[in-house]
């Protein structure tokens, strides 16, 4: 079924319906209509009984009145000329319609004639009729007879007829007759008083077809009379009346007859209407019926025009609102309002739109306020992930499958040499990035970025040494990427050389010793040589000499093995301070010039005794070993709330500036042949600065080359 | 022809002196230098024989001194006394 427009269906609903009471409207008129004109033609059929009626019984009155003096003159048997005239003028008097009347005898000739003269002034009495047809009608048999139309016969004008009947004589033979001629003139009067309709002609004709009465119609002129044929074809019976329709031999146009035959005389009486009258009431109803559907068709388009048009409007007007709830505009969509003359329906309708757009609307708003909240959070989380990254001390990536680096942070960016604006990193970027460092590294890189927990060191340069691992990545133990973390090893690295350096210059600490012991026995060893006995104790004292070395070395090592491991253990109790110095000097600095003071509250210590000697023989031992005159040593301690500081002052070399932190350092010595020739580890400040810090404390050294040092130790008590 | 002379640097005084007392008994001429300049100088003025090298010395190290040494008809020998850290 086809869709159609609402327009559409709308006018043809309402012409259907509009149209179904016009139909039955119409066929309802049309009955009336055939009614009305059954009726008119019933109406007209009545009248042309009518008027046949009155026709009829004018005639038999004056038949009746002929008669009546025929019987009479049989019965008196009287045929004197005064009684006959007596009987005329009686008759006469008694029906005016008859124009003339006479008796006469059985040969025809006439015994009274009223009125007796004619209008020439002669006496129609003694004439002699006999040549007259109805004459030998009476001759062949003796009865009433009425002739068919005549004029101008018995010296008048006037249309008429006569009326015959005969008389007998006593024996009842015929003795004569009595004739009436009857006035035709008077059946004009009985149609004028019918009042038929002025549409309506009336034709009478006798039974040979003369007219009797036809409008304007000179009957005697045309004795063929108007449409005679077509009536007398119409096989008439007495008392019946029948229609016809045939076309008017006047007008030659179609014409409805009622005719009717009357039964004495047997004239024709015929009514006739055009047909055009009973056509012109079809036409002017078909006329109506026509504006009436033609009206009732504009009205329903005009009304189901207004009606859809409203519906329409309406209805593009919720399109539009549609259109913008569709975009998501709904103040747009609530601006948009129907007309009030809109139907309710589709005002009830707007209204269900528009508590929808508003609902929508506000869903849409906690929607996007809950995504903007969402979206805070992500992006607080992203912050936060990507601070996380971006403080890392290693560069970070996650290489993903599609082989771009999401998630990296500014790190590995500059370890590819990236600005943060560049296009995205690619797994290609990253390996040129390495290659670029080192070109041996490819495969390493390669291998690593294919291969999850892979590590391999990266060296750019002598001062820039990386550590490049990858992890793999897993979200529901599906591999979603590569985890890439770049890490700058170059301090470790150089760590790693200084130990590697450290263990060298150790090793060469030990061996020094060692070697000269090798040496100084295989000398000794020697036959070939006999040594003098000078020098048979130099070599053995050089001998000793080294086993002390060796021994203080291994002695030196331990103690800073511990020291690095944390793993001195302090026997602190309260000693006295004066105590500890003198051991010192008796140990290490025999051969100085030493002075000591200390201060009244600083009288006493609460420190390892051991560790503390160990200290202060270190810093004597020094200061008599790096002084080129008479070693002299000031020492004056001093006490600081819980802290007691001992400041040790010499008349050594000094030490330069830039020297000054590093001759903590293991085995730095500002020149390692001196220390030795002073024979010292290398190790001692190492280890005495390691025993203060044990002790909560520190040494601190101020020195001036050439002006001597002071290094000052300080020890914590409460640690 | 005097005797052979032979050249010793070492910062080692107590190898220095081992040397020397061992070479000199079996008749060899010796001559001292505390580190690597002064070993060159040595070199440059009195043209020994034989070259005994320490490797680590303070001022130039034995390999230094070994490829500064510009003549090579001299027999060079260097006494490993110690091991240079690697060089890369």
């Amino acid at each position: 079924m086809p869709i159609r427009s609402h327009r559409y269906q709308l006018l043809v609903s309402l012409l259907t319906v509009a149209l179904i009471p016009i139909c039955v409207l119409i066929g309802y008129q049309s009955w009336l209509l055939q009614a009305e004109i059954r009726k008119a033609e019933e109406h007209q059929s009545v009248s042309t009984q009518q008027i046949a009626d009155q026709i009829e019984s004018f005639v038999e009155m004056h038949r009746r009145g002929i008669e009546a003096a025929a019987f009479q003159i049989t019965q008196s048997g009287e045929r004197s000329k005064e009684k006959l005239d007596a009987i005329l003028v009686a008759l006469y008097r008694q029906f005016p319609g008859f124009i003339n009347m006479y008796f006469a005898d059985k040969r025809a000739t006439t015994l009274a004639f009223h009125p007796e003269f004619n209008a020439r002034g002669e006496s129609m009495v003694g004439a002699d009729f006999s040549f007259r047809e109805h004459f030998k009608n009476l001759l062949k048999e003796p009865r009433t007879y009425i002739s068919p139309v005549l004029k101008g016969i018995g010296g008048t004008e006037k249309l008429l007829c006569t009326i015959v009947a005969p008389y007998f004589d006593k024996s009842g033979n015929f003795d004569g007759f009595v004739l009436g001629a009857l006035d035709l003139e008077k059946i004009g009067t009985i149609i004028e008083r019918a009042g038929l309709d002025k549409n309506i002609y009336a034709v009478v004709t006798d039974d040979r077809g003369h007219a009797i009465y036809a409008p304007g119609w000179s009957a005697l002129n045309h004795p063929e009379a108007l449409d005679i044929k077509a009536v007398s074809q119409a096989n008439l019976v007495p008392g019946q009346i029948r229609l016809i329709r045939h076309d008017s031999s006047l007008t030659k146009q179609p014409v409805v007859t009622t005719a009717a035959i009357l039964a004495s005389p047997s004239w024709y009486v015929w009514l006739s209407i055009p047909q055009a009258e009973e056509n012109a009431i079809f036409h002017q109803w078909l006329a109506s019926s026509a504006a009436l559907v033609f009206i009732v068709i504009l009205l329903v388009v005009l009304i189901s025009n207004t009606i859809s048009g409203k519906l329409a409007l309406a209805i593009e007007a919720l399109g539009t609102k549609a259109g913008f709830l569709q975009r998501h505009e709904y103040k747009m969509a609530r601006s948009v309002t129907l007309s009030p003359r809109a139907p309710t329906e589709v005002k009830a309708l707007a209204q269900t739109f528009e508590s929808m757009a508003y609902s929508i609307e506000q869903a849409q708003t906690e929607l996007l306020a809950a995504n903007t909240l969402l979206d805070n959070r992500v992006k607080e989380r992203t912050a936060t992930l990507v601070a996380a990254i971006d403080s890392m001390r290693d560069g970070f990536g996650l290489l993903n499958r599609d082989g771009h680096f999401s998630l990296l942070n500014h790190r590995l960016l500059e370890f590819v040499n990236r600005d943060t604006q560049a296009p995205t990193l690619t797994r290609e970027d990253f390996i040129r990035a390495v290659q670029k460092k080192n070109p041996d590294s490819v495969e390493a890189v390669i291998k690593m970025l294919s291969e999850p927990n892979t590590t391999f060191a990266l060296v750019e340069s002598d001062d820039k040494v990386w550590l490049l691992s990858s992890f793999a990545v897993k979200e529901e133990s599906a591999l979603i990427g590569m985890g890439v973390v770049v890490r700058d090893i170059t301090e470790a690295h150089k760590l790693d050389v200084m130990k590697n350096s450290l263990i060298s210059v150790a090793a060469h600490e030990f061996k020094t010793p060692l070697a000269s012991l090798r040496m100084q026995a295989e000398t000794l060893a020697r036959k070939d040589v006999a040594w003098t006995k000078e020098m048979q104790s130099e070599l053995i004292d050089g001998l000793v000499e080294d086993i002390d070395r060796l021994q203080t070395l291994v002695r030196d090592w331990l103690d800073l093995s511990r020291i690095e491991a944390g793993a001195i253990v302090l026997r602190r109790r309260l000693i006295k301070t004066s105590t500890v110095i003198e051991e010192a000097r008796r140990a290490a600095a025999q051969s100085a010039d030493f002075e000591f003071h200390i201060e009244k509250d600083a009288t006493e210590v609460f420190a390892d005794p051991d560790r503390l000697r160990q200290i202060l023989i270190n810093l004597f031992a020094n200061a008599v070993r790096y002084c080129d005159t008479t070693p002299s040593i000031r020492v004056h301690v001093t006490r600081s709330g819980t802290q007691v500081r001992f400041a040790v002052k010499d008349n050594g070399i000094g030490i330069a500036p830039e020297s000054q932190e590093k001759i903590f350092e293991k085995f730095h010595q500002i020149d390692m042949s001196m220390t030795r020739r002073a024979g010292g580890t290398g190790l001692g400040l190492t280890i005495s600065r390691g025993l203060a810090r044990a002790h909560g404390g520190d040494i601190i050294v101020e020195s001036k080359p050439k002006h001597g040092s002071t290094f000052t130790v300080s020890i914590e008590e409460q640690n | 022809m005097s005797q052979p002379l032979i050249l010793v640097a070492d910062d080692e005084p107590k190898i220095r002196r081992l040397l020397s007392i061992n070479l000199a008994s079996l008749g060899y001429e010796v001559i001292c230098a505390v580190d690597g300049p002064s070993a060159l100088q040595v070199f440059e003025d009195h043209q020994p024989d034989l070259v005994l090298l320490d490797i680590m010395m303070p001022g130039l190290d034995g390999y230094d001194v070994l490829t500064r040494i510009p003549s090579k008809k001299q027999l060079c020998c260097h006494f490993a006394h110690g091991q240079r850290p690697d060089r890369r």
